[in-house]
């Protein structure tokens, strides 16, 4: 396999391309999006006014426009959960890497420590952690972090255990090869669809929890965030006074988050493992032949002309190591 | 010709191909052949003649994008190839049934052995007379079917991962027998065992074969094991069968140049007798270079508080001379691949001493000049090269690593590597990517790759087992001319004597971790001492002589 051959794949499949638009739209709303808007936390007009020309979405309690509070809410967001999901994965690649490759004593006091941190709840103690340390958008990253790293350091060690008995892995260190140069440059290229499936559940998760944390008041109410949204269409009656468009744009945004990167994560599983995707491409190969196969493994009718196009030694040497 | 025995499974012009989001390719061409009940029909070819495919398609068990696009396979009244999956489930296990490929992957690892044999049983109950069977006669079934295997009742309850790869290997030809089919399949039956359990298993099912009357279609790749065996071979090549015939037929007639070669391959060591050096290592002059004395491996076993100690090596002394080749002959688990790890410091023994020249080695502060000069072939070529980088790269991170060189000069010295395994020319393959190339090429990559740095020891890890018979011959020739070239120690680690013979000055044996015998290669070939090594010598699968075939299955020859 080319290194980058299948990170362009990503983009030709139509789930991931799909998410990336998605995500890409909600990114530029929330770069370029606070140029357009007024200043969400002044208040402009009568609370609770329902969707107008003047207020697109609105007012909350507070007379605060819910239009520039949703976009300018999407920066820190985005930023809190982009920023978490980097670093877990770089933490917990390193922690998880040193502890499967090297083994013995190493391997066990790291296994332990990570072992704590996967039986701890993760939300309760954020939420000690939150209510103790000072509000801001770097305690926040540092909560999240702290409750995230050991999955990935767990999931990243065992993978990391597999390859190390690998004879390639070994015969790189036969040949004199570094320590370091074995882990970045033999081991590391194959957990980077991995790493790349962990950064991106990681980053869903920490939105999750950051909206969690912040809508139950755990977060700076001084700032702008869609979980402080939250937490103030709550604080002002929205559900009781049917104020809908006070959380429902919020919502919106957060399940496309969600939305688009599930759809890049699906389409990162399709291209990285290609038996996902064979038998749906198999049964539209038939379909383009003309033939609908009654059962999976039955014999088909052809055409001679489409059939013998390759000759068996040229697919014996595709085939190679599968054979035998 | 013999029309007059009816045949039990008849395919004919059978086409097999593969789908891929252009095209159709031919994976199986037209492939006929009959099968007679009673026989054993050999289907012979190197990997990636389609043999597995055929077997595929026959069992019905191919994927996407596999599919069969021709042909018939009558089995009975019934053509397999089309027939509904409910009326194929009525064939499999009680008319039909498979030995797969290896027994260490197909028995489910969470069923004890009387569990797998039950659920066999109790799939198939609508087909057998009783509708149900008691506990008690359940039991009593399954016993027996294990004495025809010579397993005993004990291995009952036992989970496969407690068996011996023969032994799993016995449960799943008896799994095979249970409901009495008239033909089974055996995908490679035994290439994962050793030569005394592979020969030890296959008079085993000849034997059941000639008590129940079944029929066998046996696909392997190893030529000398049908010729004794088989009542008739086919030859496949890139998914055509290019021949069908009997043993006798196979070694006395004239044949089609690749067949004449497959056979002419495994029939015997290369060496040519007349230029053997003959040198007892314990000849003055003769500069000892890598070295152990007492050499103990143990690896604990067991959870945090019940640790027990496995040993794997039992004390093994080993001395290694300047210019010679040792073979280190051994069956799986007799301790091999630990030794060579602990050759090139890989892992440090229990306890014993290692040194290389007159130097003392340690393997927790491994030197780089070490490295350098002790460098290693692997067994798997496939799994030796990393495939995220290219020829380039494999061979210069020696070159760079031991020797201070220019881009320019790393480069040049690693085409001259790859010429001087016979990669040529060197350009066409040094931008490539391992997956690119073939077994054989990688292999050799491998080879120039350990002698980058200019080693004085190579330690082989069976480094033809994975490649087929016909390059096997050409990559010893290679590695000869090698260690003749640049006065290399090779210790070769094999489990196959005919290798070992063809390329060793000395023989070691191990078993069980301790080294039995050791002496010249004539020495132990022509009188083996111990009882271990006369058995190893017997089993190992050679073509028989035409002359004594023709004798012995002449009650049973039949003819296409």
């Amino acid at each position: 396999m080319n290194r980058t051959s299948w990170l362009l794949d990503i983009w030709y499949n139509p789930k991931a391309r799909c998410g990336f638009l998605i995500l890409g739209g909600l990114a530029s709303l929330a770069i370029f999006g606070p140029l357009f808007v007024s200043d969400p936390s002044l208040s402009v007009a009568r609370p609770h006014l329902s969707p107008s020309w003047t207020h697109l979405l609105g007012t909350t309690g507070q007379g605060q426009d819910v239009w520039a509070q949703t976009v300018v809410g999407a920066g820190l967001t985005l930023t809190i959960g982009f920023t978490v999901g980097l670093l877990v994965t770089v933490i917990g690649a390193i922690i998880g890497v040193i502890s499967g490759y090297l083994g013995g004593l190493t391997d066990e006091l790291i296994t332990a420590l990570v072992n704590v941190f996967l039986v701890i709840p993760g939300l309760p103690l954020a939420i000690i952690l939150a209510a103790y340390l000072p509000t801001g958008p770097l305690s926040m990253v540092a909560i999240l972090t702290v409750t995230g790293w050991a999955w990935t350091a767990r999931v990243v060690r065992a993978q990391t255990m597999t390859l190390r008995g690998k004879d390639f892995v070994r015969s790189a260190s036969l040949i004199g090869e570094p320590l370091w140069r074995i882990i970045l440059v033999e081991l590391l290229p194959h957990m980077a669809s991995l790493l790349l499936s962990t950064f991106i559940g990681t980053t869903i998760y920490a939105i999750g929890a950051q909206v969690g944390l912040e809508f139950l008041g755990l977060g700076d109410m001084g700032s702008v965030t869609w979980g402080t949204n939250l937490y103030w269409a709550a604080n002002d009656q929205a559900l009781l006074t049917r104020a809908w468009w006070t959380y429902v744009p919020t919502g919106v945004g957060i399940a496309l988050v969600g939305f688009s990167l599930a759809l890049i994560n699906f389409g990162l599983d399709e291209v990285t493992n290609p038996r996902l995707s064979v038998d749906r491409i198999w049964r539209s190969r038939l379909h383009q032949l003309g033939v609908t196969p009654t059962s999976l493994t039955a014999k088909v009718e052809l055409r001679s002309s489409t059939a013998t196009s390759n000759s068996a030694a040229e697919i014996a040497n595709k085939r190679g190591v599968r054979d035998e | 010709m013999n029309k007059s025995k009816s045949a039990l499974l008849t395919v004919s012009e059978l086409s097999v191909g593969y789908l891929d989001e252009k095209e159709c390719s031919t994976a199986v061409d037209n492939v006929s052949f009959d099968i007679h009940s009673g026989e054993l029909f050999a289907l012979v070819g190197e990997s990636g003649c389609g043999k597995s495919t055929l077997i595929g398609a026959l069992l019905r068990t191919l994927r996407p994008p596999g599919v069969i696009i021709g042909g018939r396979a009558i089995f009975g009244e019934v053509d397999l190839l089309t027939a509904e999956e409910e009326r194929l489930s009525q064939l499999r296990w009680s008319e039909l049934s498979l030995v797969p490929q290896s027994a260490m992957n197909a028995l489910n690892p969470v069923l004890s052995v009387y569990q797998q044999f039950r659920d066999v049983l109790r799939a198939n109950e609508s087909s057998m007379s009783a509708s149900t069977m008691g506990e008690q006669r359940l039991i009593t079934t399954v016993t027996e079917a294990l004495e025809l295997v010579e397993l005993s009742a004990d291995v009952l309850n036992l989970y496969p991962h407690q068996l011996s790869g023969g032994m799993r290997q016995r449960v799943a030809i008896a799994l095979a027998l249970i409901l009495k089919p008239d033909l089974i399949i055996m995908d490679e039956p035994t290439t994962a065992l050793d030569v005394i359990v592979q020969a030890d298993i296959m008079n085993m099912v000849i034997r059941l074969k000639d008590l129940f009357g079944f029929s066998i279609l046996l696909i392997t790749h190893d030529l000398p094991l049908v010729l004794s065996l088989a009542d008739r071979v086919g030859v496949m090549r890139d998914g055509q069968l290019l021949t069908i015939a009997t043993p006798v037929q196979l070694l006395t007639q004239d044949l089609p140049p690749y067949i004449a070669q497959l056979i002419e391959v495994s029939k015997a060591p290369m060496r040519s007798n007349d230029s053997e050096p003959s040198i007892s290592p314990e000849e003055e002059g003769r500069l000892l270079t890598l070295s152990a004395r007492g050499l103990v491996k143990e690896y604990r076993q067991g959870g945090l508080w019940r640790k027990k100690r496995k040993r794997i090596l039992n004390g093994v002394n080993l001395d290694l001379y300047r210019g010679e080749t040792l073979a280190l002959v051994g069956a799986s688990g007799s301790g091999k691949s630990t030794l060579a790890r602990l050759l090139t410091l890989m892992e440090a023994p229990t306890s014993g001493t290692l040194s290389l020249g007159q130097v003392p080695l340690n393997a927790h502060r491994v030197s780089l000049s070490f490295r350098a000069k002790v460098q290693m072939v692997f067994q798997d070529p496939f799994g030796a090269l990393n495939p995220v980088h290219n020829i380039a790269y494999h061979l210069q991170r020696p070159l760079k690593l031991h020797h201070q060189l220019s881009d320019l000069e790393l480069r040049r010295r690693a085409l001259e590597l790859l010429e001087s395994v016979g990669l040529s020319p060197a350009g066409d393959f040094i931008d490539r990517h391992p997956h690119a190339l073939s077994g054989g090429q990688r292999q050799r990559v491998c080879i120039a790759r350990a002698l980058a740095s200019e080693p004085e020891v190579l330690i082989a890890d069976e480094p033809t087992s994975m490649l087929d018979v016909s390059l096997r011959e050409e990559l010893l020739t290679l590695l000869r001319g090698l260690i003749k070239d640049r006065n290399l120690s090779l210790l070769l680690i094999t489990h196959d004597l005919i290798t070992a013979q063809a390329l060793a000055d000395r023989v070691m044996i191990l078993k069980e971790g301790m080294v039995i015998e050791t002496g010249s290669v004539s020495q132990v070939f022509s009188a083996p001492q111990h009882p271990y090594t006369q058995q190893l010598i017997e089993a190992t699968p050679r073509p028989p002589d035409p002359v004594h075939l023709s004798t012995s299955s002449s009650a049973n020859t039949s003819i296409i």
